[in-house]
């Protein structure tokens, strides 16, 4: 349905990655020092952000033939496709101050409208949904009492159903940027791409 | 809330529309019927008659022939006819062609032609000659759909050339029947020997029912000259 754009995100996840293998001996030599107490230990959030990368359900298949069948002639048809959007729910456990993992629960809602071929006239909507339980890995590395920034990385999988196509996935998620405001509530804004979302997100949480 | 997520959602898809049915739609579906139901049995006849000449043929002469190891005996009364991928199964029931009470039956025949629209695996025919030149052509598929077409044939150096009616229907699975024949005069045709290709003339009306209820209708004129136009209900 959408770009594949995998393989530019798989590149920026690698890169991203290694650049963190690089500076983990610096982190863990600062740790042996001073081991700093983790303020808060657990984390709950809930966001919305923009639409998967791609959504791997091909539901209506375009005709291979040039010329429609007797069946093709009178068959409903559907309209635009719309997704509002991933809703994510999270809980995160605090490990060090600089990492922490979470384990999220989203859901992207699909819908769009039906059509007589015959009539024009609406003849229904199909509904449908995309589910993603997605562990991710965060990485803080700016760590103030009331702004943090952090990227993370996870690896997931995704079922989803519309118009009759049920199918599950295995899917991963990057986020480039991400920065929280607040210390017990805060509010969160993050950049990413991968089979969550493409764009952005925003949301609220909850340290404690 | 279902209120307000609607407001921000985005679209990620066009959709559909361009299937809404309209003269376009209703003039492709014509030439789909028109190109698989009558130059596809026209040309799958040209063929039968190129096979029935080929089998006359001396071996020295079947070696020079363009079917040369295309066509094969399976037994006195069957020939397989190789098309590439697939092959068509000719019955001969003993007796050529262009004998008078000669019936063939042919299955898993792929013509250029019948191929755009329906599978080859579904075609099923049979033909019969009639008379001295005529023979009648009943085509059938697996769903049910079948052609009838009464054709006579002259030939001569550079060709093929005669008169065929055709009349058939088709049923799709959701109710609606079309059905097919040529309006007034019958369709001219000429066929050519060293390009195989047919200039056809005529016109084939399509009437579209779902039950009794004429829902659409589609006609679709050919001249000898290859223009083609269309009249359709909408």
């Amino acid at each position: 349905m959408l770009q594949d754009k995998l393989p530019s995100c798989f590149i920026a996840a690698t890169a991203f990655v290694f650049v963190l293998l690089l500076s983990a001996p610096s982190a863990h030599g600062r740790e042996k020092k001073v081991r700093e107490p983790v303020p808060f230990k657990y984390e709950v959030r809930a966001g919305w952000g923009g639409y998967p990368v791609t959504d791997f359900l091909d539901s209506e298949i375009s005709a291979m033939s040039p010329y429609p069948s007797l069946e093709d002639l009178y068959a409903d048809y559907s309209g635009n496709v719309y997704m509002t959007g991933i809703i994510s729910t999270e809980f995160a456990f605090h490990f060090r101050k600089w990492f922490s993992l979470s384990l999220g629960l989203s859901a992207n809602g699909i819908y769009s409208k039906r059509y007589s071929a015959d009539t024009g006239l609406k003849t229904g909507t199909d509904r449908g949904a995309i589910v993603t339980f997605m562990p991710q890995i965060r990485f803080s590395y700016l760590n103030r009492e009331y702004v943090k920034l952090y990227s993370s990385l996870g690896v997931g999988f995704s079922y989803g159903t519309f118009q009759g196509v049920s199918q599950g996935a295995t899917g991963g998620q990057v986020v480039f940027i991400g920065v929280t405001a607040g210390k017990k509530v805060f509010g969160f804004f993050e950049i990413g791409s991968g089979t969550l979302y493409l764009g952005c997100m925003a949301g609220v949480g909850y340290r404690f | 809330m279902a209120a307000a997520l609607s407001v921000f959602s985005c679209k990620v898809e066009d959709g559909y529309y361009y299937r809404q049915l309209d003269s376009d739609r209703l003039e492709k579906y014509a030439e789909g019927i028109y190109l698989s139901y009558v130059c596809g049995e026209l040309d799958m006849m040209m063929r039968l008659l190129d096979i029935d000449h080929f089998i006359s043929l001396s071996p020295e002469e079947q070696r020079e022939s363009p079917l040369a190891g295309k066509v094969f005996h399976e037994d006195g009364n069957t020939l397989v006819v190789e098309q590439g991928f697939s092959e068509a199964r000719i019955s001969t029931g003993g007796k050529r062609l262009l004998e008078t009470g000669a019936g063939w039956t042919v299955e898993n025949f792929c013509s250029d032609m019948g191929c755009s629209y329906l599978q080859s695996s579904l075609l099923y025919a049979e033909v019969a000659c009639k008379e001295e030149g005529v023979w009648e052509i009943l085509m059938r598929t697996a769903d049910s759909s079948e052609c009838v077409m009464e054709i006579t044939v002259t030939s001569d150096d550079v060709g093929r050339t005669g008169k065929f009616t055709v009349s058939g229907h088709e049923t799709s699975s959701d109710g609606y029947r079309s059905v097919f024949s040529n309006t007034g005069d019958a369709f001219s045709y000429s066929n050519s020997i060293i390009s195989g290709s047919s200039d056809i003339a005529g016109t084939l009306s399509i009437d579209i029912y779902s039950g009794d209820l004429l829902k659409d209708w589609c006609m679709i004129t050919c001249d000898e000259s290859g223009r083609v136009w269309y009249r359709t209900s909408r």
